[in-house]
């Protein structure tokens, strides 16, 4: 049996919906969150006067409408945006069936699962407290919805007040729980599953092919790749490139590993001592199989190889969080000689295609003779004269890097290491791209640099008679601030001018004081941060299987003793001094074996236990005897204090002799 | 060996789960609610709700988003401390007593049932249902309530009131929590009138009447006017010097009253209940004395609602 659902509560459950939505309006097209408020308005001016479902034959094209609508403004409905739109407007499409006080229900619960997808698009503090607080409007509805109203405006507005005391009271009463559960619930060390979201953009981090805007979705993603804790100082800015898959062979589209190359040979640096680092990298789950040494890997672990052209790879993925030790030096040489093979796969192109660029090379080529390093500056110069950087570059055709070169002149770190690869290439320079992250973040607080995947970055190696592989890396001719800052702020240097100098300087520090605050305390209170926590108040390397186990048995407790704190007070204790000292006495006796029966009186106990035991039989009948008459008589309400005093303390001294 | 261990669970139940066992049986007013007799469940909603719940933990905890943590957690928490508001409800509350005013047998009884609270804030949206009728109420805190229930009757006599389910869904919907309620309490259920009986056997009202208005000389005393009184009967004259109405007494009333007799019915004995209940109700309609005799008792004469409701009880209460 359900109740109907009455005109006001119907309108507050618009206005639930229409508040859960409005934490959604930052990434959901405007047209589209236009579109759903006018379905919302709709259906509030459908039960202006009596609320009831629909039927079919207007519901349906509405859904049809709504769907049009969602392909139109965000494209697809599978995939993180889609889905999440989809069900955005399923909620709402969902009050025009609805008239009864379980829809009502549903559609709660639905907007609160609303708000958690929210966090899939943004996990900021202020984002957080609106949808704590549009939870806690949630449980407002639930409460309003379950109290039988009478339907009238002024009804509504009672419940509606009683609905946001009480939940006010139980959030807020559910608060220190919850930080307490936040603490201690076992975070999972490695997803159950991957994110379903990812699936249709390919696999975040990076792979082992590159093809000039493949990456592009890394840059949203601030999730670390790894972090690293140096033993000693932490190398420059400069430096700080974290080497992955190297790519060494170009179809005309996408760059790839040279397997056959790989195993073969072993690698030999020539380093400066002064240079070298021993580290720790705490590393991501990528499911793949690289780790991001710092250039250049000097040693590794035990259960990965480093091969010659300067990768760590793993042999077995790393599918859960994985911990290892390098050394590594960021002042060195690299293969002085080159391998004649080495050397012809490292120029090996396509035998067609971007032609336009493969002229250009030669015009370098021919102007500069045997000078390579000033091919090189050439092209850097090229590239800084006349490309900008961006994260969002217009798309390549056919001859991506003709195309790139000669037409679009603005991408981003890919762009530049391809088409500068190429070039090189064209102009019989030996080239290869590196692909991995540059940079990463200080950690003040737990003394480790984070990189992230947005860090993430691809260069070029070319070799050079009597300096070996040198690397070059075409984007810091671009934009330099790319290497210093990052990519983002790279991407937006007017923001970052307002940002770093503008009015909103000083106000936009404090802010970004409380996001990092709210990002090292909540964000990224992972698995790691956890165990870390709880080694320093004692509990160390708990796996999350024991801390399940101890939330469990804590929870145990904590339930068992609020069931004794709500049960304590039931059975009567009675406070009457004369009786408790009674009930001592009479347990001596049971001890001595002459128990109490539950409906015996004392003086029938009295007796009995007098026949018994012989030895105190007068003691037992005298003390009953007074007991009864204290307790039952007629001086029973008389106040005679030191009277019954007295007897309590005979009572308790009583003993029965063995 | 089935039947030890059932006997065993029973034992247990009994110990453990009174609310199963114990208080299902009939017990005295008052009955005083406490939370080792409350007990509370998921609603179907409540159900559902775990299930997204879940979902949600476990998709954070997957995605490892810690704000979506959080709020998963904020909801779980404030779900569970909605569990203790919920039995918060009916902690503490009283049942006090049961009434109803009489009604024939076939008609639904309105029972009053007398809750006090005592301790808490206001308890609103408290349900008490019998099988399938149930009525809503709320207690304000330390106060008092009356929640009213119709009951379907039966039979003539004390009907037991039976065992009744308070629940609340409060504060959320998400669980509710129930207590049972025996109390040993009856109420009266007169017995239904014949339909189509024959007339009051009075003969004719008018010569009545006309008995009634002459008595002859053989009352013997006044008494004070009661509402009903035939106003021939009053004593015009002792009245004024009293400054109040008095009314003349016979000496034999026999033979002004109506006899309703059981003896001289042939039928069977419910039909003869049924006949002399008929008769009772039209005698107090019309405001006519009568006697009613009865198998063991001799009642009335007498006149008017209250000397009718004592014959009513008299016949609903026969063996």
């Amino acid at each position: 049996m359900t109740a109907p659902l009455d005109r006001f509560r119907y309108r507050l459950l618009i206005a639930l919906i229409a508040l859960m939505l409005g934490g959604h309006a930052h990434w959901m097209p405007p047209l589209y969150v236009g579109w759903l408020c006018a379905v919302l308005a709709v259906a509030g001016w459908r039960a202006r006067h009596q609320v009831r479902a629909t039927d079919a034959l207007i519901r349906l094209p509405l859904l049809l409408a709504t769907l049009a609508a969602l392909i139109y403004t965000v494209g697809s409905p599978i995939g993180r945006e889609g889905g999440s739109a989809l069900l955005g407007g399923l909620i709402v499409l969902k009050l025009f069936e609805s008239s009864g006080r379980r829809d009502a229900r549903v559609i709660t619960a639905a907007a609160l699962f609303f708000c958690m997808i929210g966090f899939l698009f943004g996990q900021g503090l202020t984002l957080t407290l609106y949808f704590c607080a549009v939870a806690c409007a949630c449980f407002v509805t639930l409460h309003v919805v379950s109290s039988s109203g009478d339907g009238s405006w002024l009804g509504l507005q009672r419940d509606l007040r009683r609905g946001l005391r009480v939940a006010g009271r139980v959030v807020a009463a559910s608060i220190p729980l919850t930080v307490l559960a936040f603490v201690f619930f076992p975070r999972l060390s490695s997803p159950l599953w991957g994110a379903p979201w990812d699936a249709t953009h390919g696999k975040t981090g990076i792979s082992d092919r590159m093809r000039p805007g493949a990456l592009s979705q890394l840059w949203n993603d601030d999730s670390p790749a790894f972090r690293v804790t140096f033993d000693g100082e932490a190398p420059p800015p400069a430096a700080r490139y974290w080497r992955g898959p190297v790519l060494w062979a170009f179809d005309g589209q996408e760059w790839s590993l040279a397997d056959r190359y790989r195993a073969t040979l072993p690698l030999v640096p020539n380093f400066e001592p002064a240079s070298v680092v021993d580290y720790e990298v705490l590393m991501e789950p990528t499911e793949q199989s690289w780790w991001f040494p710092l250039d250049v890997v000097l040693s590794a672990p035990a259960d990965s190889q480093i091969t010659g052209d300067g990768q760590v790879v793993s042999r077995r993925p790393l599918i859960g969080p994985r911990r290892a030790r390098f050394q590594s030096a960021w002042r060195y040489q690299l293969d002085i000689d080159v391998v004649p093979e080495q050397r012809a796969t490292a120029l090996q192109l396509p035998t067609t295609g971007n032609s336009r660029s493969r002229t250009l090379a030669q015009t370098w080529r021919d102007a500069h003779g045997n000078d390579d390093q000033a091919v090189i500056d050439e092209a850097l110069a090229l590239f800084n004269r006349e490309f900008t950087y961006t994260l969002e570059p217009p798309p390549l055709g056919n001859h991506p890097v003709d195309d790139f070169l000669f037409n679009t002149k603005a991408g981003y770190c890919e762009y530049f290491a391809s088409s500068f690869a190429f070039l090189m290439r064209a102009a019989n320079i030996p080239t290869r791209i590196v692909t991995g992250y540059q940079g990463g973040s200080y950690n003040p607080s737990g003394n480790y640099w984070i990189v992230r995947n947005s860090d993430a970055h691809a260069w070029t190696e070319v070799w050079l008679a009597s300096r070996g592989w040198v690397r070059v890396d075409p984007t810091a001719a671009v934009a330099p601030e790319r290497i210093n800052l990052g990519s983002l702020a790279a991407a937006m240097p007017e923001a970052a001018y307002w940002y770093s100098d503008g009015w909103g300087a000083e106000w936009r520090n404090r802010l970004d004081l409380v996001a990092r605050y709210w990002r090292q305390a909540v964000i990224e209170f992972d698995a790691m941060r956890q165990q870390n926590l709880l080694q320093q108040i004692g509990l160390e390397d708990m796996s999350w299987q024991a801390l399940g186990g101890g939330l469990l048995v804590f929870g145990g407790l904590g339930l068992a003793l609020g069931v004794w704190l709500s049960l304590r007070g039931l059975v009567p204790q009675s406070r009457d001094p004369l009786l408790i000292a009674y009930r001592k006495f009479s347990q001596r006796l049971a001890r001595a074996g002459m128990v109490r029966a539950d409906a015996e009186g004392p003086i029938a106990f009295g007796e009995r236990a007098a026949a018994a035991g012989s030895a105190v039989a007068p003691a037992i009948l005298e003390l009953t005897r007074r007991f009864a008459e204290q307790r039952y008589g007629e001086s029973a309400n008389a106040a005679d204090a030191s009277h019954r005093q007295r007897l309590a303390q005979e009572l308790r001294a009583f003993r029965v002799p063995r | 060996m089935l039947a030890r261990w059932r006997d065993n669970l029973m034992r247990l139940a009994e110990r453990r789960l009174p609310a199963l066992t114990r208080y299902r049986q009939s017990e005295p007013l008052p009955i005083r609610l406490h939370p080792r007799r409350v007990y509370i469940l998921p609603t179907r909603f409540g159900l559902g709700f775990a299930v997204l719940l879940m979902a949600m933990l476990i998709g954070a905890l997957n995605f490892n988003n810690n704000p979506a943590l959080l709020l998963a957690l904020l909801v779980a928490a404030t779900t569970m401390i909605g569990f203790h508001h919920n039995v918060g409800q009916l902690n503490k509350v009283e049942l006090q007593g049961v009434a109803a005013d009489p009604v024939h047998a076939g008609q639904p009884i309105r029972l009053r049932l007398n809750f006090r609270a005592t301790g808490g804030s206001e308890r609103p949206e408290l349900i008490v249902d019998q099988n399938d009728t149930q009525t809503r109420f709320s207690l304000p805190s330390e106060g008092a309530a009356e929640a009213f229930l119709l009951l379907p009757t039966l039979r003539r006599g004390r009907m037991p009131v039976g065992r009744f389910r308070i629940w609340t869904e409060y504060p959320f919907g998400i669980t509710w929590a129930w207590s049972v309620l025996h109390p040993q309490a009856q109420v009266l259920v007169y017995p239904a009138p014949e339909h189509a009986a024959p007339a009051l056997p009075t003969g004719d009202p008018r010569e009545q009447g006309q008995r009634l208005r002459f008595p002859g000389d053989d009352w013997h005393g006044l008494r004070e006017h009661r509402p009903g009184d035939p106003p021939k009967h009053v004593a015009w004259k002792p009245s004024a010097r009293q400054e109040r109405l008095l009314v003349k007494e016979f000496a034999d009333p026999q033979s002004q009253a109506v006899l309703l007799d059981w003896h001289a019915l042939h039928l069977d004995k419910e039909a003869r209940i049924s006949r002399l209940t008929r008769w009772v109700i039209d005698a107090r309609d019309r405001q006519l004395p009568f006697r009613l005799r009865l198998p063991e008792i001799d009642l009335g004469p007498g006149i008017g609602p209250a000397f009718a409701a004592s014959c009513l009880r008299e016949l609903a209460l026969l063996p």
